[in-house]
Protein backbone atom coordinates (compact mmCIF):
# COMPACT_ATOMS: atom_id res chain seq x y z
CA UNK A 1 0.00 0.00 0.00
CA UNK A 2 1.22 3.10 -0.38
CA UNK A 3 0.86 6.12 1.75
CA UNK A 4 1.78 9.78 1.25
CA UNK A 5 1.81 12.91 3.58
CA UNK A 6 -0.41 14.82 1.33
CA UNK A 7 -1.76 18.57 2.57
CA UNK A 8 -5.43 19.23 2.57
CA UNK A 9 -4.81 21.48 -0.03
CA UNK A 10 -3.37 19.37 -2.30
CA UNK A 11 -6.21 16.44 -2.05
CA UNK A 12 -8.63 15.66 -4.50
CA UNK A 13 -12.36 16.41 -3.56
CA UNK A 14 -14.28 13.30 -2.35
CA UNK A 15 -17.29 12.26 -3.97
CA UNK A 16 -20.11 12.25 -2.43
CA UNK A 17 -21.33 8.87 -1.33
CA UNK A 18 -23.83 6.86 0.99
CA UNK A 19 -25.82 3.68 1.15
CA UNK A 20 -29.35 3.03 -0.16
CA UNK A 21 -31.98 3.82 3.23
CA UNK A 22 -34.15 1.13 3.65
CA UNK A 23 -36.98 3.28 1.97
CA UNK A 24 -35.32 3.83 -0.96
CA UNK A 25 -34.66 0.03 -0.87
CA UNK A 26 -37.88 -1.16 -0.83
CA UNK A 27 -38.75 1.94 -3.40
CA UNK A 28 -36.41 0.10 -6.04
CA UNK A 29 -38.39 -3.08 -5.20
CA UNK A 30 -41.86 -1.14 -5.83
CA UNK A 31 -40.55 0.09 -8.77
CA UNK A 32 -39.20 -3.39 -10.47
CA UNK A 33 -42.11 -5.06 -9.24
CA UNK A 34 -44.77 -2.50 -11.16
CA UNK A 35 -42.54 -2.52 -14.32
CA UNK A 36 -42.41 -6.35 -14.11
CA UNK A 37 -45.82 -6.57 -13.59
CA UNK A 38 -47.20 -4.30 -16.43
CA UNK A 39 -44.68 -5.64 -19.02
CA UNK A 40 -44.64 -9.31 -18.02
CA UNK A 41 -48.42 -10.00 -17.24
CA UNK A 42 -49.62 -10.09 -13.88
CA UNK A 43 -48.20 -13.64 -13.12
CA UNK A 44 -44.92 -12.96 -13.63
CA UNK A 45 -43.53 -13.56 -10.09
CA UNK A 46 -44.93 -16.79 -9.94
CA UNK A 47 -43.56 -17.83 -13.30
CA UNK A 48 -40.35 -16.43 -12.85
CA UNK A 49 -40.21 -18.95 -9.72
CA UNK A 50 -41.21 -21.96 -11.95
CA UNK A 51 -38.62 -21.04 -14.21
CA UNK A 52 -35.66 -20.01 -11.08
CA UNK A 53 -36.68 -23.78 -10.10
CA UNK A 54 -36.26 -25.56 -13.41
CA UNK A 55 -32.95 -23.89 -13.58
CA UNK A 56 -32.01 -25.00 -10.09
CA UNK A 57 -32.57 -28.50 -10.90
CA UNK A 58 -30.85 -28.33 -13.86
CA UNK A 59 -27.97 -26.98 -12.26
CA UNK A 60 -28.00 -29.38 -9.74
CA UNK A 61 -28.18 -32.28 -12.05
CA UNK A 62 -25.39 -30.90 -14.03
CA UNK B 1 -22.90 -13.93 0.59
CA UNK B 2 -19.88 -12.51 -0.25
CA UNK B 3 -19.23 -9.43 2.06
CA UNK B 4 -19.97 -6.33 0.83
CA UNK B 5 -17.20 -4.87 -1.32
CA UNK B 6 -16.18 -3.83 -4.70
CA UNK B 7 -15.90 -7.92 -6.85
CA UNK B 8 -14.44 -7.81 -10.04
CA UNK B 9 -12.72 -10.24 -12.93
CA UNK B 10 -9.53 -10.02 -15.35
CA UNK B 11 -11.66 -9.52 -18.24
CA UNK B 12 -10.75 -12.70 -20.31
CA UNK B 13 -12.79 -12.49 -23.88
CA UNK B 14 -15.73 -10.40 -22.39
CA UNK B 15 -17.56 -9.22 -25.69
CA UNK B 16 -18.63 -5.19 -25.97
CA UNK B 17 -21.39 -4.08 -25.03
CA UNK B 18 -24.90 -3.95 -27.10
CA UNK B 19 -26.00 -1.26 -27.67
CA UNK B 20 -29.31 0.12 -28.95
CA UNK B 21 -29.14 4.02 -29.91
CA UNK B 22 -26.52 7.35 -29.27
CA UNK B 23 -26.82 9.15 -25.66
CA UNK B 24 -28.07 12.26 -28.02
CA UNK B 25 -30.76 10.34 -29.54
CA UNK B 26 -31.98 8.88 -25.96
CA UNK B 27 -31.37 12.22 -24.22
CA UNK B 28 -33.43 14.04 -26.41
CA UNK B 29 -36.58 11.61 -25.86
CA UNK B 30 -39.33 13.99 -24.50
CA UNK B 31 -39.71 11.16 -21.64
CA UNK B 32 -36.26 10.64 -20.33
CA UNK B 33 -35.34 13.23 -17.28
CA UNK B 34 -38.77 11.47 -15.86
CA UNK B 35 -37.68 8.04 -16.54
CA UNK B 36 -34.50 9.03 -14.92
CA UNK B 37 -35.93 10.33 -12.37
CA UNK B 38 -38.16 6.83 -11.53
CA UNK B 39 -41.21 7.31 -13.66
CA UNK B 40 -41.67 3.39 -14.88
CA UNK B 41 -44.49 4.89 -17.37
CA UNK B 42 -41.78 7.14 -18.84
CA UNK B 43 -39.28 4.85 -19.37
CA UNK B 44 -41.36 2.68 -21.36
CA UNK B 45 -41.81 5.23 -23.44
CA UNK B 46 -38.50 6.09 -23.94
CA UNK B 47 -37.92 2.54 -25.12
CA UNK B 48 -40.76 2.73 -27.44
CA UNK B 49 -39.41 2.43 -31.09
CA UNK B 50 -36.22 2.50 -29.49
CA UNK B 51 -35.09 -0.65 -28.94
CA UNK B 52 -34.45 -3.90 -30.95
CA UNK B 53 -34.01 -6.89 -28.55
CA UNK B 54 -32.78 -9.07 -31.04
CA UNK B 55 -29.66 -7.32 -31.66
CA UNK B 56 -28.57 -9.29 -28.80
CA UNK B 57 -26.88 -11.58 -29.59
CA UNK B 58 -26.08 -13.86 -26.36
CA UNK B 59 -27.40 -16.74 -25.51
CA UNK B 60 -28.43 -16.31 -21.99
CA UNK B 61 -31.78 -17.49 -19.28
CA UNK B 62 -31.17 -14.45 -16.80
CA UNK B 63 -31.53 -10.54 -17.08
CA UNK B 64 -30.18 -8.26 -14.45
CA UNK B 65 -30.58 -4.97 -14.64
CA UNK B 66 -28.58 -2.27 -13.04
CA UNK B 67 -31.05 -1.31 -9.97
CA UNK B 68 -29.88 2.21 -8.35
CA UNK B 69 -30.99 5.15 -7.24
CA UNK B 70 -29.30 8.32 -9.02
CA UNK B 71 -28.92 10.96 -6.30
CA UNK B 72 -32.39 11.30 -5.07
CA UNK B 73 -34.42 8.77 -7.57
CA UNK B 74 -34.20 5.31 -8.71
CA UNK B 75 -33.47 5.26 -12.33
CA UNK B 76 -36.25 3.39 -14.45
CA UNK B 77 -34.68 3.17 -17.72
CA UNK B 78 -32.40 -0.08 -16.86
CA UNK B 79 -35.22 -1.85 -15.32
CA UNK B 80 -37.48 -1.01 -18.33
CA UNK B 81 -34.97 -2.27 -20.91
CA UNK B 82 -34.35 -5.48 -18.78
CA UNK B 83 -38.20 -6.17 -18.94
CA UNK B 84 -38.24 -5.71 -22.46
CA UNK B 85 -35.19 -8.10 -23.03
CA UNK B 86 -36.85 -10.57 -20.51
CA UNK B 87 -39.99 -10.50 -22.27
CA UNK B 88 -38.48 -10.71 -25.74
CA UNK B 89 -36.05 -13.59 -24.65
CA UNK B 90 -38.68 -15.59 -22.15
CA UNK B 91 -35.71 -15.31 -19.56
CA UNK B 92 -35.98 -14.55 -15.92
CA UNK B 93 -36.02 -11.40 -14.64
CA UNK B 94 -33.87 -10.55 -11.64
CA UNK B 95 -34.89 -8.25 -9.83
CA UNK B 96 -33.30 -9.09 -6.28
CA UNK B 97 -29.74 -7.86 -7.08
CA UNK B 98 -29.10 -4.38 -6.77
CA UNK B 99 -26.78 -1.14 -5.90
CA UNK B 100 -26.86 -0.29 -2.52
CA UNK B 101 -24.57 2.66 -2.65
CA UNK B 102 -25.24 5.84 -4.60
CA UNK B 103 -22.50 7.29 -6.24
CA UNK B 104 -25.04 9.37 -8.95
CA UNK B 105 -21.84 9.12 -12.20
CA UNK B 106 -24.55 10.71 -14.25
CA UNK B 107 -22.95 13.60 -15.80
CA UNK B 108 -19.69 13.08 -13.14
CA UNK B 109 -15.99 13.36 -13.90
CA UNK B 110 -13.65 10.60 -14.65
CA UNK B 111 -11.79 11.01 -10.94
CA UNK B 112 -15.37 10.90 -9.44
CA UNK B 113 -16.03 7.60 -11.51
CA UNK B 114 -13.00 5.84 -10.87
CA UNK B 115 -13.21 6.77 -7.10
CA UNK B 116 -17.22 6.05 -6.73
CA UNK B 117 -17.23 2.42 -7.17
CA UNK B 118 -20.41 0.83 -7.00
CA UNK B 119 -21.38 -2.24 -5.00
CA UNK B 120 -24.10 -4.48 -5.00
CA UNK B 121 -25.84 -7.15 -2.96
CA UNK B 122 -28.26 -9.46 -3.61
CA UNK B 123 -28.78 -13.21 -4.64
CA UNK B 124 -28.12 -15.15 -8.06
CA UNK B 125 -28.78 -18.43 -9.05
CA UNK B 126 -25.64 -19.76 -9.34
CA UNK B 127 -25.02 -21.16 -12.71
CA UNK B 128 -27.22 -18.58 -14.33
CA UNK B 129 -26.29 -17.78 -17.87
CA UNK B 130 -26.53 -13.55 -17.46
CA UNK B 131 -26.92 -10.76 -19.58
CA UNK B 132 -26.32 -7.61 -17.63
CA UNK B 133 -28.46 -4.17 -18.44
CA UNK B 134 -27.95 -0.80 -17.48
CA UNK B 135 -28.82 2.80 -19.60
CA UNK B 136 -25.73 4.06 -20.60
CA UNK B 137 -22.04 2.71 -20.42
CA UNK B 138 -19.69 5.75 -20.31
CA UNK B 139 -16.16 4.45 -17.95
CA UNK B 140 -17.73 0.43 -17.33
CA UNK B 141 -17.24 0.33 -13.50
CA UNK B 142 -21.02 -0.30 -13.23
CA UNK B 143 -21.39 -2.97 -15.10
CA UNK B 144 -17.71 -4.33 -14.27
CA UNK B 145 -18.58 -4.65 -10.65
CA UNK B 146 -22.38 -5.97 -11.26
CA UNK B 147 -20.61 -8.76 -13.36
CA UNK B 148 -18.09 -9.23 -10.32
CA UNK B 149 -20.38 -9.55 -7.80
CA UNK B 150 -22.58 -12.05 -9.66
CA UNK B 151 -19.75 -13.66 -11.08
CA UNK B 152 -18.49 -14.28 -7.57
CA UNK B 153 -21.89 -15.97 -6.55
CA UNK B 154 -21.11 -18.42 -9.19
CA UNK B 155 -23.06 -16.99 -12.08
CA UNK B 156 -21.91 -16.93 -15.71
CA UNK B 157 -22.16 -13.19 -16.79
CA UNK B 158 -22.37 -14.00 -21.01
CA UNK B 159 -22.29 -10.01 -22.12
CA UNK B 160 -23.67 -6.93 -21.38
CA UNK B 161 -25.95 -4.32 -23.31
CA UNK B 162 -27.45 -1.04 -22.53
CA UNK B 163 -28.91 1.74 -24.37
CA UNK B 164 -26.24 3.85 -25.51
CA UNK B 165 -22.78 4.56 -24.66
CA UNK B 166 -20.47 7.21 -24.03
CA UNK B 167 -17.14 7.72 -26.66
CA UNK B 168 -15.37 4.05 -26.44
CA UNK B 169 -17.95 2.97 -23.41
CA UNK B 170 -18.55 -0.58 -25.12
CA UNK B 171 -15.44 -2.09 -25.56
CA UNK B 172 -15.21 -2.48 -21.24
CA UNK B 173 -12.81 -5.50 -21.34
CA UNK B 174 -9.21 -4.16 -21.43
CA UNK B 175 -6.75 -4.55 -24.24
CA UNK B 176 -2.86 -5.58 -23.45
CA UNK B 177 -1.49 -2.63 -24.99
CA UNK B 178 -3.75 -0.48 -22.90
CA UNK B 179 -2.81 -2.57 -19.83
CA UNK B 180 1.09 -2.37 -20.84
CA UNK B 181 1.07 1.56 -21.30
CA UNK B 182 -0.63 2.07 -17.90
CA UNK B 183 1.96 -0.19 -16.15
CA UNK B 184 4.40 0.85 -18.17
CA UNK B 185 3.68 4.66 -17.14
CA UNK B 186 2.66 4.26 -13.29
CA UNK B 187 4.26 0.51 -12.79
CA UNK B 188 3.39 0.90 -8.70
CA UNK B 189 0.51 3.40 -8.31
CA UNK B 190 -1.85 1.72 -11.17
CA UNK B 191 -1.83 -1.78 -8.82
CA UNK B 192 -1.98 0.68 -5.57
CA UNK B 193 -4.93 2.00 -6.87
CA UNK B 194 -6.48 -0.59 -7.98
CA UNK B 195 -6.06 -2.55 -5.12
CA UNK B 196 -7.16 0.73 -2.75
CA UNK B 197 -10.45 0.05 -5.18
CA UNK B 198 -10.81 -3.60 -4.24
CA UNK B 199 -9.35 -5.14 -7.34
CA UNK B 200 -6.26 -5.80 -9.34
CA UNK B 201 -5.00 -3.53 -11.80
CA UNK B 202 -6.06 -6.07 -14.69
CA UNK B 203 -9.83 -5.90 -13.45
CA UNK B 204 -9.86 -1.64 -14.55
CA UNK B 205 -11.93 -0.97 -17.26
CA UNK B 206 -10.85 0.42 -21.23
CA UNK B 207 -12.10 3.17 -20.17
CA UNK B 208 -10.84 3.82 -16.89
CA UNK B 209 -7.35 2.20 -17.65
CA UNK B 210 -6.81 5.01 -20.59
CA UNK B 211 -7.84 7.46 -18.08
CA UNK B 212 -5.34 6.45 -15.44
CA UNK B 213 -2.36 5.90 -18.53
CA UNK B 214 -3.11 9.61 -19.51
CA UNK B 215 -2.81 11.57 -16.57
CA UNK B 216 0.01 14.14 -16.36
CA UNK B 217 2.09 12.96 -13.51
CA UNK B 218 2.67 10.71 -10.46
CA UNK B 219 1.62 13.10 -8.44
CA UNK B 220 -1.98 12.86 -9.96
CA UNK B 221 -2.07 9.07 -9.13
CA UNK B 222 -0.78 9.91 -6.21
CA UNK B 223 -3.92 12.44 -5.16
CA UNK B 224 -6.18 9.24 -6.47
CA UNK B 225 -4.99 6.96 -3.92
CA UNK B 226 -4.92 8.89 -1.23
CA UNK B 227 -8.47 9.40 -2.20
CA UNK B 228 -9.27 5.86 -2.63
CA UNK B 229 -8.19 5.00 1.19
CA UNK B 230 -10.30 7.95 2.61
CA UNK B 231 -13.19 6.58 0.67
CA UNK B 232 -12.50 3.12 1.90
CA UNK B 233 -12.02 4.22 5.23
CA UNK B 234 -15.68 6.31 5.43
CA UNK B 235 -17.33 4.04 3.72
CA UNK B 236 -15.94 1.25 6.36
CA UNK B 237 -16.97 3.44 9.52
CA UNK B 238 -20.13 3.83 7.88
CA UNK B 239 -20.55 0.13 7.73
CA UNK B 240 -19.19 -0.62 11.18
CA UNK B 241 -21.93 2.16 12.66
CA UNK B 242 -24.78 0.40 10.94
CA UNK B 243 -26.07 3.55 9.25
CA UNK B 244 -27.87 3.94 6.07
CA UNK B 245 -27.78 7.72 5.71
CA UNK B 246 -25.44 10.15 3.99
CA UNK B 247 -21.81 10.01 4.38
CA UNK B 248 -20.48 13.55 4.73
CA UNK B 249 -16.77 13.47 3.23
CA UNK B 250 -14.34 16.29 4.57
CA UNK B 251 -15.35 19.25 2.29
CA UNK B 252 -12.47 20.64 0.07
CA UNK B 253 -11.95 22.75 -2.56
Amino acid sequence: MIHSKMSSSDKLKLPEIRFLTPEEDQHLTDLAEDVAEKMLGPDWKERQEQRRAALSEESVQQ
Amino acid sequence: MPRLSVYRLPWRDFPDVVIQTTVHKLRSRPAYEQAKRGAGQAAFEVLQELIKPEKIPFVFDTVVPVMQFDRDKPNALPIVYAAAIAKHFEAYLETVVRQVNVVSHTFADAQTRILGQPMFMGKIQPGSRVVIVDDVVTYGSTLANLRGWLEKQGANVVGATTLAAGFGGTKLALPDIVRDRLLDRFPRQAEALANELGFSAECFTNREARFLAGLKSEHEMQRLIVAAQELTLLQERQQSLGRTNEIDPPSRA
